[in-house]
C-alpha cells in the first residue's frame, strides 16, 4: 500500500480516522500504533516488524540507561569537591558515550546490513567469483528513515536535550507512525512523540486542512510526476537512443519528476498527519528559489539536511581532529585557509553520508561528492562575493540579483539530479559529454521532444500543471499563505479549490491504460 | 562580554549583537560562522565546547553565548 493509492486514500486513512475518533482517549495512541503496524505489514514481511521493534527496544533501553547515568553523575557531583568535578564529568561522559555508540552501532549495522550488504555481496559474487552469503531478504520498510529518527532520539538523550521516555509504546509509535513511515519527514522526538500519544480527538478543521494538502500532493504527483515517468524511463533507461540537448532535457525532466513525486507524496503525508492533529515539519520550502547550493539544501529534503547538520556536521565540527586543525592552522596559515580546511573536514563526512544514505549505487556516492565540491567552492568563493556586494553596493534582495543566482543554482540542481538518476557512472558520463559534443539543438523544435515516449497533449498538460505549481510556490515564497486563503475563504473559493484539484486529478491524472504504474520514489531509499 | 562581542563582530560586523536574539533561528550566523565562533571562544576563554552545547538556545544571542561561556568556565 502506498500513499498515492486508492486503497490508502479511500479506505485505510478514513477508516483509521474513524476508529481513532470512536475509541476512548487512552486507546487512541494504540489505534495509531495498530494501523501503523498494519501499514508496515502491507509493505514488508512480518519478520521485518521484529527489526523495527528491535530498533525501538534498543533506543528505549539505551535512553533510559543514559538518563540513569546522568542522574547518578549529578548525585555524585553534589557531594564532590570542586577539584574532582571535572574528572567525574569526564568519567560519566565516557560511560554514556559507550552506550550511545553501542545503540548507534546496532542501528547503523542493521541499516547497513539490509541496505548495502546484499548489493555488495552480489557484486563480489558476480564480478569477483566470491561466495558471500546472498539471499533476497527484502528489508523493513522505512528503515532508512526510522533509523535516523532512532539515532536522533538517543543522541538527544545523551546530550540531555531530551528526557528518556519510560513509555515503550510511545517510542515505537514515534518511529512507526504510518504517514511518516515510507518517506519521512525525519522528525525529532520533541516534535511529535508527545502529540502522537495524546489521543486528541479528530477535529473537522484539521481534516479539511489535511484533505486540501493531500489533494495538492495528488495534483503534483498524478498529473506531473506520473505523467513524466515514461519519459524518464526512456531517457535514462534507454539513454543510448538519445544524444545532445536531449540529455539537458532529461536533466530538467527528471528534476521536475522527482520534485513533484517527492514533494507531492510529502504533501499527502503531511496532510494525513494533519488530519490526526499532528503537524509535521515542512520538508520542502520552494527549493527552486534557492540562490546557491547551500540554500538549496536548506529548502530541499529539509529534514534530512537538518538531521545531518545536528547529528553529524556539528559533532564533527567540535571533534578533536577539527579542533586540532583549527588551533594549528590559525597561527600558521591564517583565518581564511583555516576556515577552508575546517569546512572541508566538516562537509566531507556529511556529503559522503548523504550520498550513501540514498543507496549502495555508485552514482549516489558521486552525487554526495558533487555537492561536497560545490558547497566547498561556495564557502571558498564567499569572501569574493561579499567584496563584490560591498564594492558595488549590490542590493541582494533585488530580483536582478536573485534571478541570475536562481538560474545558476538550477543548472547545479539539474546536473546533480541527472547524475543521481543515471544508470551508473559510465552512463552519466556519456550523457553529460553528449550534451556538449553532440548538441543538436534543433531537436527541441523538430519533434525531438516527442521521442521521449510522451505525446503533445501530455507535454501541454505538464507545462500547464507545472505553471500552476510555480504560481502557488511563488505566492508562498512571497509570504502568502495559500492554504489559509482557501480554507478561510468563502464557499465558492473553497469549492473551486477542492473540486478543481480533485477533478484535475481524476481527468488529468496519469493512471490507467497507457500509463506506467508509478511507485513513490523516496520509499525506495 | 566585551571580548565576546569583539569576536562576534570580527566574524560578521553587519549584525547588531546587542539586539539580535535569533542568530541561529533566523540564519544570521551560518554553520561556518558558528564553527569559527566556537574555535575563537575556546581559544580566548580557555574552555572546551563539545557537541552537547551545539544548540540554537546556546547561540541565538550574545547573552546566551555568554551564559554558556560562564557555565563552562565554572565546570571546567
Amino acid at each position: 500500500m502506498a500513499y498515492n493509492q486508492s486503497l490508502y486514500l479511500f479506505w485505510f486513512l478514513p477508516i483509521s480516522l474513524i476508529i481513532y475518533q470512536l475509541m476512548p482517549k487512552k486507546a487512541r495512541p494504540f489505534v495509531l500504533l495498530a494501523f501503523s503496524w498494519i501499514f508496515f505489514l502491507t509493505l514488508s514481511r512480518p519478520v521485518m516488524l521484529v527489526w523495527l521493534l528491535a530498533a525501538a527496544g534498543a533506543v528505549y533501553s539505551a535512553a533510559l540507561y543514559l538518563d540513569r547515568l546522568s542522574g547518578r553523575r549529578d548525585e555524585i557531583l553534589k557531594l564532590a569537591e570542586k577539584s574532582e568535578k571535572a574528572a567525574i564529568r569526564k568519567r560519566f561522559r565516557r560511560k554514556k558515550l559507550i552506550i550511545l555508540w553501542i545503540s548507534t552501532a546496532f542501528l547503523l549495522g542493521t541499516l547497513v546490513f539490509f541496505k548495502y550488504y546484499f548489493s555488495y555481496a552480489l557484486y563480489i559474487n558476480t564480478n569477483m567469483g566470491g561466495h558471500l552469503w546472498y539471499a533476497r531478504l527484502g528489508s523493513p520498510i522505512g528503515i532508512s528513515f526510522y533509523t535516523l529518527e532512532a539515532i536522533s532520539y538517543t543522541a538527544d538523550v545523551y546530550w540531555e536535550r531530551q528526557k528518556a521516555d519510560r513509555n515503550f509504546f510511545r517510542v515505537t509509535l514515534f518511529l512507526s507512525f504510518f504517514p511518516q513511515l515510507m518517506e519521512g519527514p525525519i522528525c525529532q522526538y520533541k516534535d511529535t512523540a508527545e502529540l502522537l500519544f495524546e489521543g486528541s480527538p479528530v477535529v473537522f478543521e484539521n481534516v479539511k486542512k489535511g484533505a486540501l494538502r493531500i489533494l495538492w500532493g495528488l495534483f503534483k504527483k498524478m498529473i506531473i510526476a506520473d505523467r513524466l515517468l515514461q519519459a524518464v524511463d526512456n531517457l535514462y533507461g534507454g539513454y543510448t537512443q538519445y544524444h545532445g540537448v536531449m540529455f539537458a532535457v532529461a536533466a530538467v525532466i527528471y528534476t521536475i519528476h522527482l520534485y513533484m513525486d517527492f514533494s507531492g507524496t510529502i504533501d499527502i503525508v503531511i496532510g494525513s498527519a494533519e488530519m490526526f492533529g499532528i503537524p509535521l515539519k515542512e520538508n520542502f520550502r520552494q527549493p527552486f528559489f534557492a540562490q546557491n547550493a547551500g540554500e538549496f539544501w536548506r529548502r530541499w529534503h529539509i529534514s534530512l539536511g537538518a538531521w545531518f547538520k545536528a547529528y553529524l556536521f556539528y559533532p564533527v565540527s567540535v571533534s578533536g581532529i577539527v579542533k586540532k586543525w583549527n588551533k594549528f592552522a590559525r597561527k600558521k596559515i591564517g583565518k581564511y585557509l583555516t576556515n577552508l580546511g575546517t569546512s572541508a573536514l566538516c562537509l566531507l563526512p556529511v556529503w559522503l553520508a548523504t550520498g550513501i544514505w540514498h543507496g549502495p549505487q555508485l552514482n549516489y556516492l558521486f552525487y554526495g561528492l558533487y555537492y561536497f565540491v560545490i558547497l566547498f567552492a561556495e564557502v571558498a568563493w564567499l569572501p569574493v562575493k561579499n567584496a563584490w556586494v560591498s564594492r558595488f553596493h549590490v542590493n541582494e534582495e533585488a530580483w536582478s540579483w536573485k534571478i541570475p543566482h536562481m538560474l545558476k543554482t538550477w543548472v547545479i540542481i539539474f546536473c546533480g539530479e541527472m547524475l543521481f538518476n543515471a544508470k551508473g557512472i559510465r552512463a552519466a558520463a556519456v550523457m553529460y559529454r553528449s550534451i556538449f559534443t553532440e548538441f543538436d539543438g534543433a531537436q527541441l523544435i523538430n519533434g525531438g521532444l516527442l521521442e521521449m515516449g510522451i505525446d503533445t497533449a501530455d507535454l501541454r498538460i505538464v507545462v500547464i500543471a507545472v505553471a500552476v505549481v510555480a504560481v502557488v510556490e511563488t505566492l508562498t515564497e512571497c509570504g502568502k499563505n495559500v492554504s489559509a486563503f482557501v480554507l478561510e475563504g468563502k464557499f465558492p473559493v473553497r469549492f473551486a479549490a477542492f473540486a478543481g484539484l480533485a477533478l484535475a486529478c481524476v481527468i488529468f491524472g496519469a493512471y490507467g491504460a497507457g500509463y506506467l504504474h508509478a511507485d513513490i520514489i523516496y520509499a525506495g531509499f | 562580554m566585551e571580548e565576546l562581542l569583539e569576536i562576534l563582530t570580527d566574524i560578521d560586523d553587519s549584525i547588531d549583537y546587542t539586539r539580535e536574539t535569533a542568530l541561529i533561528d533566523d540564519h544570521l550566523l551560518d554553520s561556518f560562522g558558528v564553527i569559527t565562533l566556537v574555535s575563537e571562544i575556546e581559544e580566548n576563554f580557555d574552555i572546551s565546547i563539545d557537541a552537547a552545547e551545539m544548540t540554537a538556545e546556546n547561540f541565538n544571542s550574545a547573552d546566551a553565548i555568554w551564559e554558556m561561556i560562564e557555565r563552562l568556565k565554572e565546570e571546567q
